[in-house]
């Protein structure tokens, strides 16, 4: 399920939406990434969206962590427009019949959307608006999973991925 | 923000939109300018929208800001017909 919205959502029912319909899964991971409060000059986040892009942008990348990790379902939502500090802003999560898949199949997901996802942001702070790109961390963490190393390891974790730690449910 | 669809209309007048700091570069997210009623090269648009500010030109004609017709991102050097939808959108965020 992907979404892209203006309105707030809680991650408590999406996660629990998730377990509801995953359940054969042994595994659900999920993301929660929120306006960060501990700039207190800024006053509020807006994301700019293409009405049309910006959801293409998140379907695809949500796509792209599906094909290559192969978890059972997942739930990716974003929100667009003006956001407080403290509102939940993006929620990932996948349920995998492993621990594995779902945590990197979150991990990809975000990594990817931190950098990719057609979105404009503003902060909107006392003395003005300020545009701000993706950190250069961002894009580090988003180039990891095109090194070969790490491709190999996260594809060889997941096709041979054990089944000892985590009991049957 | 969502916005309403972007296109020549028949009596050549173009709506284009702006995202990111275009926006604030044309003081707001969309402009209306006329053009010939066969269309336009996107160089000339480029033209009409930023009359004779050099500097907003190049800031439109930069490949790092992307053409965008009716939702697809195109590559320059292409002709702009009616009804077509048009945004200019710089690098993204991510989200």
């Amino acid at each position: 399920m992907i979404r892209v919205q203006g309105e707030p959502f809680d991650p408590a029912d999406e996660l629990a939406g998730l377990t509801q319909r995953a359940s054969e899964a042994g595994a659900i991971v999920s993301f929660t990434g929120v306006v960060r409060p501990a700039n207190a000059m800024v006053k509020a986040l807006e994301l700019q969206h293409h009405a049309v892009l910006t959801l293409r942008s998140v379907e695809e990348i949500a796509d792209a962590g599906i094909q290559r990790f192969a978890p059972e379902a997942i739930v990716v939502i974003h929100r667009h427009g003006l956001l407080a500090p403290g509102d939940p802003i993006v929620f990932v999560a996948a349920a995998a019949h492993h621990r594995r898949v779902a945590f990197l199949t979150v991990d990809y997901i975000m990594d990817r959307l931190k950098t990719e996802a057609v979105f404009w942001k503003r902060e909107h702070h006392a003395d003005g608006l300020r545009w701000i790109e993706a950190r250069q961390a961002d894009h580090e963490d988003c180039r990891r999973w095109m090194m070969p190393v790490l491709a190999a390891e996260s594809e060889a974790s997941v096709r041979g991925v054990s089944t000892h730690g985590e009991p049957a449910k | 923000m969502s916005r309403s669809p972007t296109c020549f209309s028949s009596e050549g007048i173009v709506q284009v939109s702006f995202y990111g700091k275009l926006t604030d570069r044309f003081g707001s997210a969309m402009r209306h300018v006329e053009c010939p009623a066969s269309g336009v090269t996107d160089t000339e648009l480029c033209t009409l929208l930023a009359g004779d500010d050099a500097d907003l030109i190049a800031e439109l004609v930069n490949p790092r800001v992307r053409l965008v017709v009716n939702s697809q991102i195109l590559e320059r050097h292409l002709r702009l017909h009616n009804d077509d939808e048009i945004a200019f959108i710089p690098p993204v965020s991510g989200g």
